[in-house]
């Protein structure tokens, strides 16, 4: 990810404000992202109109007084329109600001107030402010340090790249499995049928003849292509193990597409389905976000697609389950396909 | 001109039930289905985490109870083991141990490494959720730090007290001024270029523009197939006619034009009406311009490729892969700079970026209209 | 060998001069003149890749020459190609029909290409004449291989042109239809039509046309009547048995030169 900038206008102009920002500064998470420059009013909209920040942060004038007071002062963060991941992602980040902020003045706060309540001198006070002031900073900077962070993780788990690497290839041979079956489409023609036909290769045979030459050329280019991920990410990217997971994915898609080959006769029909079903597969499937991430509605909707068992068995060949949903998939497929060629349902047209 | 081969078209597409659903129903209708789901979904989104709570104190529930009512964290109470179960299945994100004596530690100031976090390798939200746990534990660890100090300061400054009850006083009074809302809170705004007084409109994040970006180019290729089918024979024997392949390319042309056109229209006002976009005549022209770049774009490809299945795939290929580089599905130009250069490129960038009325748009129009020429000149000159 | 009538007629329909085209840098027809006059039927014979093909799209206005001097009643090719398509219907070797519409919408989609306005009356007596008039509502993909022939040649006749190109019309089809198609072009032109006709097929050519013209390696090796072309072959020491004969004679690659096995 690039490195984005944040602009910051304090109108408050006081020691704790510093303070404030001197803690949105620090925050790990933000500082590996971010560049955070120090602005006015017409520097910041400059660099908004310039489309090179991603938010705008305004401390509001008075927010320090208002906050010693105990009186709620929101301050207002502007995020950019055209970037919005980013300035979502500041968004949260200022919102745990926030919560900082409130501990660590509601701490300075209450000793500022018991000891306005025992009469206490003010120079004394105005000390114990000052020095509550760096310390309650102090204690916020130093919020990291509760987390004890461990690892922990499976054979086939490496980084978050390679799920994407992963999630992107098995998407890749999702479009191959169903490309291949639109390619096929036009290969046979109406005379030529019942060429085949004449010769005992009735069209049932034909369909599972295309299935089975999708199957070995899409698994074919698909090892090929594992090499170089493998190549890239170590062994563990793509194993013995999950090769033959991926073979097993190749044969559920192609059964898949097979099935709705032989269901939906005309050509822009048939590709209209296969891209709609592509895009939900790889929208609910997990593709773009893991599934896990999902509301629960959505989650039950990625159960029914192929894609969400077949990411799962990329990531843990060893899953018996989807194992078991794959197979059943592939298998109901081509049960419905036989049967409904078998029947005589679909008479050749073309 | 003879206007009534492109009447004949209209009439035919008006009659033919399966061209009115690629032209309507593709790029209207799934981006309305598509983009109601996606932003629910985002907005529903939910980092899955699981929480073991070893200590069973007062802070440790007062924390997990404050946790689970975060918007967009899921909360799973769990045990060891399970908890372990769920990271290496990415049935989680991250797991957050409150460790035994956790209470204890915060009530002593010794506050470090009192939670632990199994992270796996593919965790990717625990950065924010971090942040959260450690707010609410400054909230709090601020709590006893504010009231040890005023007990502290009191017994310094020889303040008659009972130290037990003003400690508790103290951590009272702190926690209150969470109550009725923290002392700092965000006000968060998301402002498009155009509010920024710079006259620019920017068209925000809304997923429907985006998804309508891809579908609208998808349903351009799928309704430019019959140049693919026709070029051989009935080309070939148009040539010979008064009226010509040319005028019969362009009154197609212009007639599923005009069709697209009526559906970007309808678009446009169901998006004015359900408060996607603002009422922009500015964003409908560029609309318009962006389908004409589509149609363009469609009809040049179609002009090269002679097989249909082999459209359909290249089509596909193409309409996704420009979809995802131009931004249809997510602001990718956020993830690198180098794809923001390359953005504007992209005929999205039209409608996606802030920069559109400025250079691009009649560059785009001119691009569009020599693909245009060079397409029509392909399927004329190659007889 | 005669290459084409001596004798310029003012009224001729077609009058090719000189024509050349290459494909590349090979010669698809080289120096071909031409004369054909009004109403008359004229045979296109010669192997494949003879430039026949090539002849009726420079005829119909589809391809232009790249020398010599092309006039279509009247009108010079290059300068009026536009005119020129309005006084021709060209009927190419395939199918050139929009099978998923109907017979009826083929004919008005097609009536659209030209200048003059045709009615729907009109358009139907011309389906009437090609015997389809049963088949005015189906799509053209339900249609038996003749039937769409038939469509194929209507949908020349739309504008009512003067001259007809015929590309193998015929090509592939039952013997009744082929039949009824020969008997419909000669009623063409004895209303007035003139009709250059490609084909392979030798009782078609008997049957239907008044002059000949042979071509090879795109060179109009001969161009006349079948007596003249019997007085040719005389001439160089043959005597064919029959008009087949004759003609299979004549498309023979080796120019007569000697005499074939079979005869």
């Amino acid at each position: 990810m690039q490195l984005f900038e944040i602009a910051i206008v304090d109108d408050d102009q006081t020691l704790e404000t510093k303070y404030v920002i001197g803690q949105l500064l620090d925050n790990s998470h933000l500082s590996k992202v971010t560049k955070v420059t120090i602005v006015d009013h017409a520097k910041a909209r400059t660099l908004m109109e310039k489309n090179k920040v991603v938010a705008t942060i305004v401390i509001p004038e008075g927010f320090s007084r208002d906050v010693k007071k105990g009186l709620n002062t929101p301050v207002e963060v502007i995020g950019n329109g055209d970037r919005p991941l980013q300035a979502q992602l500041v968004r949260h980040l200022m919102e745990s600001a926030a919560k900082l902020t409130t501990a660590a003045q509601s701490g300075i706060n209450t000793i500022d107030h018991f000891l306005a309540e025992e009469n206490v001198p003010d120079d004394v006070r105005h000390a114990e402010f000052k020095k509550s002031l760096l310390s309650f900073s102090l204690h916020i900077l130093g919020r990291g340090t509760i987390f004890e962070m461990k690892e922990k993780k499976n054979l086939f788990q490496q980084d978050i790249l390679q799920y994407y690497v992963l999630s992107f290839y098995l998407l890749l041979i999702m479009i191959w499995s169903f490309g291949f079956l639109v390619l096929l489409r036009e290969r046979i023609n109406g005379p030529l049928r019942n060429r085949l036909n004449s010769r005992g290769i009735t069209e049932w045979k034909e369909k599972f003849a295309g299935f089975a030459a999708a199957v070995v050329s899409v698994s074919l280019i698909s090892y090929l292509l594992s090499l170089p991920i493998t190549w890239l990410f170590g062994s563990s990217a793509i194993n013995y193990g999950n090769l033959l997971s991926i073979v097993r994915i190749v044969l559920t898609f192609s059964a898949f597409f097979m099935m709705l080959a032989v269901f939906v006769s005309n050509d822009q029909l048939f590709l209209l389905f296969g891209i709609g079903l592509i895009m939900i597969g790889a929208v609910a499937g997990g593709h773009v976000i893991p599934v896990v991430y999902f509301p629960d509605w959505l989650e039950r909707i990625g159960m029914f697609t192929i894609n969400s068992w077949a990411l799962r068995s990329v990531f843990d060949p060893a899953d018996m389950q989807s194992i078991k949903m794959l197979g059943l998939i592939t298998i109901s497929c081509l049960v419905i396909t036989a049967v409904y060629l078998k029947t005589g349902y679909r008479r050749c047209k073309r | 001109m003879n206007l009534s081969i492109a009447y004949f078209k209209i009439r035919e597409i008006l009659l033919h039930p399966l061209s009115l659903v690629l032209i309507f129903f593709i790029p209207l209708g799934l981006t309305l289905i598509v983009g109601h789901l996606v932003e629910k979904g985002q907005k529903q989104l939910e980092i899955p985490i699981a929480i073991i709570d070893e200590d069973h104190s007062d802070f440790s529930r007062l924390l997990v109870e404050r946790i689970s009512g975060q918007a967009k964290i899921h909360l799973y109470q769990v045990s060891g083991e399970k908890a372990e179960r769920m990271l290496l299945r990415n049935d989680v994100d991250s797991v957050f141990v409150i460790k035994k004596g956790f209470q204890k530690r915060l009530l002593t100031g010794e506050r470090e490494q009192s939670i632990e976090v199994w992270i796996s390798p593919f965790s990717m939200a625990e950065g924010i959720v971090r942040e959260v746990i450690a707010s609410e534990t400054a909230r709090l660890t601020s709590d006893v730090k504010a009231a040890d100090w005023v007990v502290k300061v009191y017994k310094s400054l020889d303040i008659q007290m009972d130290s037990s009850k003003t400690w508790n006083a103290a951590y009272d009074y702190t926690d209150s001024q969470w109550e009725p809302e923290p002392l700092m809170t965000i006000q968060y705004d998301q402002l498009y270029l155009e509010e920024s007084g710079a006259g620019k409109s920017g068209f925000g994040d809304s997923p429907y523009l985006r998804l309508w970006t891809f579908f609208t180019m998808l349903g351009c290729f799928l309704t430019s197939d019959w140049i693919v089918r026709e070029k051989g024979v009935l080309f070939f024997r148009i040539q010979s006619t008064y009226h010509g392949l040319v005028s019969y390319l362009i009154q197609n042309t212009v007639a599923l034009f005009l069709f697209h056109l009526f559906q970007t229209l309808l678009t446009f006002y169901i998006f004015v009406k359900t408060n996607i976009i603002q009422m922009r005549p500015e964003l409908l022209l560029l609309m318009f311009v962006y389908l004409f770049v589509c149609l363009s774009f469609s009809i040049w490809s179609a002009s090269f490729i002679n097989q249909i299945g082999s459209y359909y795939i290249v089509s596909f290929l193409f309409v996704i892969i420009i979809g995802i580089l131009g931004g249809s599905f997510f602001p990718v130009q956020e993830f690198s700079s180098t794809l923001l250069k390359l953005s504007v490129i992209f005929p999205q960038n039209l409608l996606l970026s802030s920069n559109q009325m400025n250079i691009q748009t009649p560059l785009f129009i001119s691009g569009a209209i020599v693909l245009w020429i060079l397409a029509i000149r392909r399927l004329w000159i190659k007889r | 060998m005669d290459t084409c009538d001596s004798e310029v007629v003012d009224k001729a329909m077609i009058q090719i001069e000189n024509v050349s085209k290459f494909y590349g840098k090979k010669p698809s027809l080289q120096g071909v003149t031409l004369k054909i006059e009004k109403g008359e039927v004229f045979g296109v014979l010669g192997p494949n890749g003879a430039g026949k093909s090539t002849l009726l799209s420079i005829l119909s206005a589809i391809s232009m020459p790249a020398s010599g001097r092309v006039e279509i009643n009247g009108l010079d090719l290059k300068k009026q190609a536009k005119l020129v398509r309005e006084q021709i219907g060209y009927v190419p070797q395939d199918i050139a029909l929009w099978e998923h519409l109907t017979v009826k919408d083929n004919l008005i989609f097609w009536s659209k290409f030209s200048k003059r306005r045709v009615s729907k009356e009109e358009l139907f007596e011309l389906c009437r004449t090609v015997r389809l008039q049963g088949k005015w509502n189906e799509k053209v993909s339900s249609l038996s291989g003749g039937m769409k022939r038939k469509l194929n040649i209507a949908a020349a006749l739309i504008h009512n042109p003067d001259i007809l190109l015929m590309d193998e019309p015929t090509v592939g089809i039952d013997i009744q239809s082929k039949l009824e198609i020969n008997q419909y072009i000669r009623d063409l032109a004895r209303n007035g039509k003139t009709i250059v006709y490609s084909t392979h097929d030798m009782s078609e050519i008997l049957y239907l046309c008044n002059r000949i013209g042979v071509l090879k390696s795109g060179v109009l090796q001969f161009s006349g009547t079948i007596a003249e072309a019997r007085e040719m072959v005389k001439r160089k020491g043959f005597l064919p048995n029959s008009d087949e004969e004759l003609i299979y004679l004549l498309l023979q690659d080796d120019s007569l030169e000697k005499p074939l096995p079979y005869f």
